[in-house]
This record gives structure tokens, C-alpha cells and sequence, in this order.
């Protein structure tokens, strides 16, 4: 009988690749733990919105397990997977912005408006990195993806999000503009790292070149994935303390 | 509606061009010019009209003569701008043609503002740098063509091996701008991110398109059509100007355009390759946007300053 589940193989004191995989497996299982049992200690009207930010950081749990394996058995990036991943969760992070505003009258039309464009960024962006890696298209998919995130920056920033959530009360504002943050600066990592590591490079020079991509997203997904389920946690304990101090 | 159905042929071009057979470069030229002379050129041909009717709608005499002396002159300016700093001449052609896309394409949003022309610049550049600095190869022969191209090989070379770099700046500062234009002007009610979706739907279709029909797509299919349906509808406010009047001015004014291309060309080498009547084209449009800009922009202030809203 195997127990390919203890089947781990030794990572290397200087394999920092693997060592990301691995501490973001960790991140994230502890993250999802965290999330699932606070649900019972949330008010029922964030109880969804606690529950898809539990499913955001199992889901990556899951995927950053397989892809440590992954990269230890081939020692290659997992782009396939990783980006599995994004399409299960990133669009889950853009219901939490319909989830939030849902209070104060968003309708159904905002959250496939969210969940296009994020699938939109994800499918340009795969396609740009893996089916076309060539300097020309690269450089040119990328662009694309861009603006479907810059879509959702939009969305949170300015469009519909951001007026909603002004309308909902200074909690959910607040934490709307947090997320509208990580939105900008967490999520921008990906572009970044995107143009920086593929062929064509930031600016055609490549900066990023010895530097592995992997480490750039497992310490980008870490921080978003994460911190983005910690303002929603940190949004419902508030309202929660609001309505105790209100009785 | 008119806007899904042109990016709609827009793909199917491209698609027929990646994968049933490539365009050849002859049919393209025909494409191109066919356009030019349908559509191209009339776009710009109800100036007068559109000049007269912004005065009018300010309640100013409009003086016909004064005005085709002021667009005549820019006309001129710029023709000796191009002939003696070829290199300033087009850098400034592009920098005025990527405002005038990016005016027509975001005509909703109020771009008064310094930050508002930042961010119409900066979308036209995208588009420009996609349609030629992504096609360079195509349009280097095309420079060669004049002595002012040879000797500024060296330039023309620099920019053949920086493209990404150019192409990279150039989606950067839409970015940059286009954030900073809505950081400091708060979003109105009715309005929506849906052109970064449309934006990019142009870009994938010019990406996958040779230059010329890229430049054909963008120029006479997307901007000319749409630029002319704006104009005959400001003309129609008030239903002052009748579709006669405009389809006679138009029509008029394009083959006074068209002749003066052709005598201008005649004059010098126009119609001696394919190719040299390519440039000629380019040149005669280069020359005729610098007057039509302003009479455009003036239109579109016009639009936003009454909250004017166009049928259609």
C-alpha cells in the first residue's frame, strides 16, 4: 500500500522556488481553516461572503500543493495550474466586491460584469504566456489581459463598486477601498511579473531575467488571496462590534 | 449596433487573413484606396459645415471667408512643416492623429481638462503604436521613398529596434493617464468602463492585421464611420442642416481634397509605384487632419459643454 500523500519529496536549502510553493500551501490551508470555523463566529449576513474567502484560500491550498509537486518532480513553473487556479479564484475574489455591495442595491449584471472581465484578463493572459510565448505576442496578449484587469480597477475605483459601496455605509466603504488597494497594487504584481518574465520583457529589456516568476506570484498570491479574505473578515467583526455598541 | 458589426467584420478580416489566406498586399492597396476616397476623405469634407454650425450654436456670425483662410493656412503651415522637418512633421502628425482617434473613440467623457487630453492622447498612441510601430518592417520601404527618409536611416533604424520599448511606453502611459483622468475627475452617472473592453477588441483585431488593412480597419472603417455619424448628427440638431446640404457639401469638398492630392502628387512622384501612392495618400491625409483637428475638437466641446446627445 502507498501513501502517495506522505510521498514528499526533500526540497533543497536553496530550491527558494519550491520553498514558496510550500509556505504558500501552508499560508493558505491555515487561511481557509481560519475563514471556515469563523463563519459560526460572523454575523449571518457576511456568513457568504467569510465562506467564498475560506474557498478562495483552499482552493489555492490545494493547487499550491499539486504544484510543488509539480515543480520538484519537473522542475518546471506550473503555468497550467497556476492559472487553474486564478480561474477559480480570482473571479471568486470579484464576487466578495459584488457580495459587499449586494446591501446596497448591486445586481446580478455587476457580478457577471466582474466575473467576464477577470475570466477576460485570465484567458488573454494564459494565451499570452503559454500558447505564445514569442516576443512579439507576448508583449501584445499581455496588453489585452491588461485592460480587463484594468477593467475590474475601473469597476472598484470609480464605476459601480465604488459607487455602491459609498452608498452602503463608511464600513463597507472603507473596506471597499482597501480592496480597491489590493486591487491596484496587490493584484498589478501579476502584470508586472508577466511582462517582466516573459520574453518580451519590461520595456524589451528583461529585467527579471535569473529571477524566477514563480516566486513573484507565490508571494503575490499569498499576500492577495489572504489579505483580501482578511478585510472581508475584518469588515463583518466591525459591523458586528457596530450593532453590539447600537444594543 | 454599428459599432459590434464593424468590429465583428474587423475580426472576420483578421480571421480570414491568419487563416484561410493572406490578404495580398495588391488587394490590400485597393482596399485602402477605395476607403480613402468613400470614406477617408468625405469625413472630413462637412468641416465648413461643422465649423459654421459650432458658431452658430454660440450664437456668432459665422465669416466663411475668415474661416477658409485660418483652415487654409494650418493647411499650408503644416504642408512646410512636413516638406522642411520631415522628422518634427510627422512626429507632430502622429501626436495630432492619436488625439483625433482618441477624441472621436471618447467623445462621451469630458476631456477639457489637462488630465482629459492626457488620457485621449494617450489612447490614440496605443492605437497608432499598434497599427505602425508594430508593422515598422512595412513602413520603412515607404520612408524610403524620400530623400528625408534616407538620410534619417539612423533614426528610422533606431526605432525598427526599439519597438517593444516604444510599444511598452506607449501602453504604460495609457494606464498612468487613463487612472489619473478618473482620480481627478469623479466618474459621471452614465458612465461605464465598457470602452476598455471595446479598446481592447480594436487592439486584438489591429494586432492580427498587416498594416495597411490595419490602418484601412482603424482609420476608414472605425473612426471615419463613426466620426461621420457624430457629424451628421450635430448637424441635424435642431434640424437646421438637411441631408441634401450635407451630402452636397460633402461630396464637394472631398473632390477638391482628392484633386489636390492628385495635382500635389502629379507634381511629384505619386504615380510611379504602388507604394509611392501609399505615401502620397499618408501625406494628403497627414496635411488635411492638422485643419480638420480643430474644427473636430471644437465639435466635441460643443457636445460636452450643452450636453448635447447624439442619435444614435
Amino acid at each position: 500500500m502507498q501513501f502517495t500523500l506522505l510521498d514528499i519529496k526533500p526540497i533543497a536549502n536553496t530550491d527558494y522556488v519550491a520553498f514558496t510553493f510550500f509556505v504558500g500551501c501552508m499560508a493558505m490551508m491555515a487561511a481557509a481553516v481560519f475563514f471556515f470555523f469563523e463563519m459560526s463566529n460572523t454575523d449571518k449576513k457576511w456568513r457568504t461572503s467569510i465562506l467564498v474567502s475560506g474557498l478562495i484560500t483552499f482552493i489555492a491550498a490545494v493547487h499550491y500543493y499539486y504544484m510543488r509537486d509539480y515543480n520538484l518532480a519537473t522542475g518546471q513553473s506550473p503555468t497550467f495550474f497556476r492559472y487553474v487556479d486564478w480561474l477559480l479564484t480570482v473571479p471568486l475574489m470579484c464576487v466578495e466586491f459584488y457580495l459587499i455591495t449586494k446591501k446596497a442595491g448591486a445586481k446580478l449584471g455587476l457580478l457577471w460584469k466582474l466575473i467576464f472581465a477577470s475570466v477576460f484578463m485570465l484567458v488573454t493572459g494564459y494565451i499570452g504566456e503559454a500558447i505564445y510565448p514569442t516576443e512579439k505576442q507576448s508583449w501584445i496578449w499581455g496588453f489585452i489581459s491588461s485592460l480587463g484587469y484594468f477593467y475590474i480597477v475601473y469597476l472598484v475605483w470609480f464605476g459601480e463598486v465604488a459607487k455602491l459601496a459609498n452608498n452602503a455605509g463608511p464600513a463597507v466603504a472603507k473596506a471597499n477601498k482597501t480592496l480597491a488597494w489590493f486591487v491596484l497594487v496587490g493584484w498589478a504584481i501579476y502584470p508586472i511579473g508577466y511582462i517582466a518574465g516573459t520574453e518580451g520583457g519590461l520595456f524589451g529589456m528583461k529585467v527579471l531575467e535569473g529571477v524566477s516568476l514563480d516566486i513573484v506570484y507565490n508571494i503575490g498570491d499569498a499576500i492577495n488571496k489572504i489579505g483580501f479574505g482578511l478585510v472581508i473578515y475584518a469588515l463583518a467583526q466591525s459591523d458586528k462590534s457596530t450593532q453590539t455598541v447600537n444594543v | 449596433m454599428i459599432k459590434i458589426l464593424m468590429l465583428l467584420t474587423g475580426a472576420l478580416l483578421s480571421f480570414i487573413h491568419i487563416w484561410i489566406f493572406p490578404i495580398p498586399i495588391h488587394l490590400q492597396t485597393i482596399l485602402f484606396l477605395i476607403g480613402i476616397l468613400l470614406l477617408g476623405i468625405p469625413h472630413g469634407a462637412a468641416d465648413m459645415l461643422v465649423a459654421n454650425k459650432t458658431t452658430l450654436l454660440n450664437k456668432k456670425p459665422f465669416n466663411f471667408i475668415l474661416f477658409l483662410f485660418k483652415y487654409l493656412s494650418k493647411l499650408f503651415i503644416f504642408a512646410m512643416i512636413l516638406w522642411w522637418f520631415p522628422v518634427i512633421g510627422n512626429l507632430l502628425f502622429i501626436l495630432i492623429a492619436a488625439y483625433h482617434f482618441g477624441e472621436t473613440d471618447l467623445h462621451q467623457f469630458n476631456t477639457q481638462s489637462i488630465s482629459g487630453k492626457l488620457f485621449v492622447l494617450s489612447y490614440g498612441l496605443v492605437i497608432l503604436s499598434v497599427i505602425l510601430i508594430n508593422n515598422f518592417d512595412a513602413l520603412i520601404p515607404l520612408f524610403n521613398e524620400f530623400e528625408s527618409g534616407r538620410t534619417n536611416a539612423e533614426f528610422i533604424s533606431w526605432i525598427s529596434n526599439n519597438r517593444y520599448f516604444i510599444m511598452s511606453i506607449a501602453g504604460f502611459q495609457f494606464f498612468i493617464f487613463c487612472f489619473a483622468y478618473f482620480v481627478i475627475n469623479p466618474a459621471e452617472e452614465k458612465q461605464t468602463g465598457n470602452f476598455l473592453f471595446q479598446f481592447a477588441f480594436i487592439l486584438l483585431i489591429l494586432f492580427n492585421l498587416p498594416m495597411l488593412l490595419g490602418f484601412s480597419f482603424y482609420f476608414i472603417f472605425w473612426h471615419s464611420v463613426l466620426a461621420l455619424k457624430n457629424i451628421v448628427n450635430f448637424l441635424k440638431i435642431d434640424k437646421e442642416i438637411s441631408s441634401r446640404t450635407i451630402t452636397k457639401q460633402i461630396f464637394l469638398y472631398s473632390i477638391l481634397a482628392i484633386m489636390g492630392i492628385a495635382i500635389f502628387g502629379s507634381i511629384g512622384f505619386m504615380f510611379s509605384t504602388e507604394n509611392t501612392i501609399i505615401v502620397y495618400v499618408f501625406l494628403g491625409l497627414a496635411v488635411l487632419t492638422a485643419p480638420h483637428l480643430p474644427v473636430m475638437h471644437q465639435m466635441y466641446n460643443e457636445i460636452r459643454r450643452k450636453k448635447l446627445i447624439l442619435p444614435g
